[in-house]
């Protein structure tokens, strides 16, 4: 042990002076230029590639200014941690302020480590990488887009009451003030105990090693206290909570690394390693490793991200916003392979009234799942939107209120709720939703928005997004097919025969199952809604039946259009010459015709 | 000295702010004032907690005198915000000088210049009789499907402490429903918890027992309770629910029943014992309610008219329950013959929870439409029936919105009920004084110590149930509880089929015993 116990404080030996005097204003330096790079490095990727992480939090919670929404978190231990995340993470509708956030609470246990192991004199090789080590790990986590920033703050407690108290030089604090730390950050004062009772061991010397005793027991009792008096909360919950328990194997791995690394931080404070001899390379070697940290996380980050992820996350921010032909340019632009970007650009399609029209311009490679989201808790939080383009106001306002049971009220929902109890009538809870808005910093516009349209039945019909649902919803009555929501398709436009949206997610539907024969049952029906001509796959499903029948269906007055017939021919003879080669077959027809419902029909599987 | 002066300027900056609002001219609107929740002309008990409101009248101050009619007691209230909460040992003694009498309110309401707006005063009639200290409900939010957080809870009625009695956080998220509390009691209750932990919990002799008070020929769970006087049985229907949602805007869901019977659950032997018809029609059966007496056992009873294979909206539409009843025997534990009581299906309408007086004079009971769940029904009100006479009186106390589901306090004067009311969705307790005639008078919202709770929750209080003192049991009592094994109940009647228990016919032993 190079280190010796004088008061609550550590002071070197001779040696480890001499070391401090010739190498801590240059580690502190290298320390500064490392926790710069480490901050831009965070701040820019949360800010430019990783901002889908930002907007996907920032939909998952609403903050209120509210002693309601306050109390909601004062009655567990570590709610109040949660509270500040939540009020943190409200910023993230900002992606500046957000990434700096970011940026700022994972630079922040790096600085903080590196203060204890300089207060405790750490072997001077080590410092710079044990500093960075807390930063890099919450960052890779970080990476996952269910770890809330909350969880940075729970690591930022750790060692902040570590160090706070530690400063005061009075060892019983870490012990009195122990249940109030459990209290504001919850499980995370276990992992601080765990800490502190192997620094104790370690470290301590005659009377004050029973703290490393009595700790655990204060622990203990804390934790039974809680249970059994205080909250009702279950065990495991108190034993958990709000740690970050993501279910991804690499979140995971760095979280039990983190955990490990924070709980064995004081025997990593005296680790002499054979390098340590060499006074003057310390320096380089400290940084040299904890450079190769940086790097490492770099390479860890390029490697795991996704871009498919962040593509399917900026589709729902629009979907949520409304902001549809956002959605399609960035849809058809990636041409997601994602469940979620398929279903919202078919939202985003009925939306903009061209459903049908431009049904294949993406492959479609879910079929009818790509339509419709099935009822179920995985899709609580989408599943509202084909009901609500749909005119089935009031299913899509079953799936929001579900949404907010489940997991609690969040700008969409609540927007959802809005809207669906304006276009209901039921002004009351209109009005409840709107005042929920209104405690929120950042959607008292859309509160104030929503509030001019309740109860003013004119300016409903003329806003661009109520007014066209509003002339859509069922007239006549019926019970929604729940299990087979498909069916409630053909009750919506036979219930209102102006919802066209209905007849055109009907008729996605049945081109998606490539049941033409339905199809063409349903031709009568375009004429009486309305249209001029047939929408192109439509058109397309037609030709299907004229090739195998050699002649045309009754289409009711309408025509295909010269432009489908002379594609069809075209089509038909490309099909004929790719067939000799089938390896190359659907790529060939795909590349010329992957638009098509013949496409479609012939190669999806 | 320096401190001293800032304490005096601040003290008279106080005083003048508070004297000056009011002092300015006066000018009477000639209306009463807007108030929430509304408690004008509102009878309540002299044990009941402030009836705190919002003033929602435009203004910058607001003032509220509440005068005991008699001469007695002042209370003088100002806010700022149009808020109105007054003290709790003040209102108390307020109520005390006013029983039998009046409360009079006059509320001023200064503008932004010297303008101070008098309304015309309202008034509050304070009963001599007392409401049951305690009110149980279950906080829920009212959904369909999911859930997430549910509470039972228990509050005074004489101040605003709430307790919880159980809730579903500390009982892995399971379902906690219907509770039932016999004559009223805080030491004898059950509270039915499906899931992981299912059963009925029972409280009885300060001991929670969880218990499985269903057999095989049940087509359902032990659902809609009603504790027969005596202690010992518990009347339950057997209910299998559905729901389906509606398209249209103004309507929402219906809840219905595919199979409902009943049977009667003995505590002490947890037997089964089942309730017979004597014909052979498919009724649904439900909503169990005892006379005080115990003699009788009244419910509803519809013939069935649903498919189960394919319940649509039109034979759900035809779900018409009468209101019926059967005497009891104790000693034999048998039934008599079923008497209808109120045809409630000759008028195309539908009975749902029959309530009876513990005076045994009045029951009450909702009506609506059709079906069995009236809290969704907007036109679903609330009746009363003499059951001396047989008069059939729809009670003074109904809305535009659902007015549903109810109970009586211990000593018959007071009705608590659930209405959606205030915002067409949330169901509120209000409570109503019941004249010895059977009339009801206006009812009063459950006082809040902030009366903006209501605008701020989505939550429904469901269930409303008086309860004649604080139950003592607590959520770490029904962790410990579901601990314990269930206990089976078995048929009490080895002969019950899933036919008989159904449909209510009874197999040969039993209406033999049913007609002795």
């Amino acid at each position: 042990m190079h280190m010796k116990k004088a008061g609550n404080s550590y002071k070197p030996d001779k040696k480890d002076k001499r070391d401090k005097v010739n190498i801590e204003p240059l580690q502190k330096k290298d320390f500064y230029i490392l926790t710069a790079i480490f901050f831009i490095l965070s701040f820019f990727y949360f800010f430019v590639p990783a901002d889908h992480i930002l907007s996907f939090q920032e939909e998952q919670f609403l903050f209120l200014f509210s002693g309601d929404y306050l109390n909601g978190f004062l009655d567990h231990p570590g709610g109040l941690l949660e509270y500040a995340g939540r009020f943190l993470m409200q910023f993230y509708s900002f992606p500046f302020a957000g990434s700096l956030l970011i940026a700022i609470a994972l630079t922040l246990p790096g600085i903080l480590a590196f203060m204890i192991l300089k207060k405790l004199n750490a072997n001077k090789a080590l410092l710079l990488p044990f500093s960075v080590m807390p930063s890099i790990l919450l960052m890779l986590m970080q990476n996952q887009y269910y770890h809330y920033i909350e969880y940075n703050l729970g690591f930022i407690c750790i060692p902040a009451y570590f160090l706070v108290t530690f400063r005061f030089r009075k060892y019983y604090l870490h012990i009195i003030l122990f249940p109030l730390l459990f209290y504001v950050a919850g499980a995370y004062a276990l992992i601080y105990a765990c800490m502190d009772v192997i620094f104790s061991i370690a470290y301590t010397k005659g009377a004050q090693k029973t703290y490393a005793a009595i700790l655990p027991v204060i622990a203990l009792l804390t934790f039974i206290v809680f249970q059994k008096f205080l909250f009702l909360v279950p065990a495991n919950t108190l034993f958990t909570y709000p740690l970050p328990l993501v279910h991804e194997r690499f979140h995971r791995g760095f979280f039990i690394a983190l955990t490990a690394y924070t709980v064995l931080f004081p025997l990593l404070i005296g680790t002499r390693l054979l390098i340590d001899s060499a006074q003057t390379r310390i320096r380089y070697t400290g940084t040299i490793f904890a450079g190769l940290f940086l790097a490492l996380c770099a390479l860890f980050l390029t490697g795991m991200y996704d871009p498919s992820i962040s593509s399917v996350m900026h589709i729902q921010k629009y979907a949520y916003k409304g902001d549809w032909d956002k959605l399609i340019r960035t849809a058809e632009g990636k041409n997601s392979d994602n469940l979620m970007s398929q279903y919202f650009y078919n939202t985003a399609l009925s939306e903009k009234d061209m459903l049908c029209e431009k049904l294949f311009t993406t492959d479609q490679r879910f079929g009818t799942k790509g339509l419709i989201l099935p009822w179920g808790d995985q899709y609580l939080e989408r599943g509202a939107y084909f009901f609500y383009t749909s005119g089935l106001v009031n299913e899509a306002h079953r799936w929001a209120y579900e949404e907010m049971v489940v997991y609690g009220k969040r700008p969409h929902n609540i927007q959802m709720l809005i809207k669906t109890n304006i276009l209901d009538g039921n002004l009351r809870m209109a009005y409840k939703y709107i005042d929920i808005l209104k405690k929120t910093a950042f959607y008292r516009d859309e509160a104030e928005k929503y509030e001019k349209l309740a109860g003013n039945e004119e300016a409903v019909i003329s806003d661009p997004e109520l007014g066209p649902i509003a002339a859509i919803m069922p007239e006549k009555d019926f019970f929604i097919y729940m299990d087979s929501p498909e069916d409630n398709l053909p009750m919506l436009f036979e219930s209102n025969p102006k919802n066209r949206r209905a007849f055109e997610y009907m008729l996605s539907w049945l081109l998606l199952e490539k049941d033409v024969e339905t199809v063409l049952s349903n031709l009568h029906l375009f004429k009486e809604m309305g249209y001029t001509s047939i929408p192109r796959p439509v058109e397309e499903a037609i030709m299907i039946y004229y090739d195998s029948q050699k002649k045309f269906p009754d289409m009711f007055g309408l025509t295909v259009s010269p432009a489908t017939l002379t594609r069809f021919r075209q089509y038909f003879s490309s099909f004929v010459q790719a067939r000799n080669n089938p390896a190359l077959l659907q790529q060939t027809m795909k590349e010329k015709f992957g638009d098509t419902f013949w496409y479609y029909y012939h190669f999806h599987k | 000295m320096k401190h001293l002066n800032y304490i005096i300027i601040f003290a008279l900056t106080l005083f003048l702010a508070s004297c000056s609002n009011f002092s300015g001219d006066e000018m009477r609107s000639g209306r009463l004032p807007g108030i929430m929740p509304d408690y004008t002309d509102v009878t309540i008990p002299p044990n009941i907690a402030p009836l705190n409101f919002i003033v929602k009248e435009e203004g910058e101050k607001y003032k509220v005198t509440a005068v005991a009619e008699n001469g007695g007691k002042t209370l003088e209230v100002i806010s700022s915000n149009g808020k109105i909460q007054f003290p709790l040992k003040a209102w108390r003694k307020l109520l005390e000088e006013s029983e039998g009498n009046r409360i009079k309110f006059d509320i001023k309401v200064a503008g932004s210049g010297s303008s101070v707006t008098v309304f015309d005063p309202f008034y509050m009639n304070v009963a001599s009789e007392s409401v049951d200290s305690y009110l149980a409900y279950r906080l829920i939010p009212p959904g369909y499907y999911s859930w997430s957080h549910i509470r039972i809870m228990q509050r005074c009625l004489e101040d605003f402490s709430e307790k919880t009695i159980v809730e579903n956080t500390i009982l892995d998220k399971n379902c906690v429903n219907c509770h039932s509390f016999a004559r009223n009691s805080p030491e004898r209750f059950m509270v039915h918890v499906r899931g992981s932990h299912g059963g009925t919990y029972i409280m009885e002799n300060g001991k929670i027992t969880r218990t499985d008070p269903k057999i095989e020929s049940m087509p359902g769970s032990a659902t809609y309770p009603s504790w027969h006087p005596g202690g010992r049985y518990i009347a339950y229907s057997s209910n299998q629910v559905r729901q389906s949602f509606y398209a249209e805007a103004s309507k929402s869901i219906e809840v219905f029943d595919l199979e409902g019977s009943m049977v009667l659950f003995d505590s002490k032997e947890n037997k089964i014992i089942s309730i017979p018809e004597e014909d052979t029609t498919r009724y649904l059966r439900t909503f169990p309610g005892w006379s005080p007496d115990g003699k009788y056992l009244y419910y509803c009873r519809a013939v069935n008219k649903i498919n189960p294979a394919n319940p649509d909206m039109a034979s759900i539409m035809s779900i018409h329950h009468d209101l019926v009843r059967k005497s009891f025997d104790e000693s034999t534990e048998t039934f008599g013959k079923t008497e209808v009581v109120f045809a409630a299906s000759a008028a195309a309408k539908s009975v749902s929870f029959p309530r009876i007086s513990p005076d045994g004079k009045y029951l009450v009971f909702t009506l609506h439409n059709f079906g069995t769940f009236p809290i969704w029904h907007a036109e679903a009100d609330l009746y009363s029936i003499n059951l001396e006479t047989l008069e059939v009186l729809k009670l003074d106390l109904n809305s535009d919105e659902a007015d549903s589901y109810h109970s009586w306090s211990l000593n018959g004067k007071w009705l608590v009920f659930s209405s959606k009311r205030s915002d067409g969705r949330s169901t509120r307790p209000y409570i109503s004084y019941i004249s010895s005639d059977g009339k009801a008078s206006k009812p009063f919202m459950l006082p809040q110590k902030d009366p903006d709770i209501y605008n701020n929750m989505i939550e429904s209080f469901n269930i409303p149930e008086f309860v004649t003192g604080e139950i003592q049991a607590g959520p770490r009592d029904f962790v410990e509880a579901a601990r314990q094994t269930a206990i089976k109940s078995r048929p009490a009647n080895s002969a019950d089929t899933n036919e008989t228990i159904i449909s209510g016919r009874a197999n040969t032993n039993t209406t033999t015993q049913a007609h002795q």
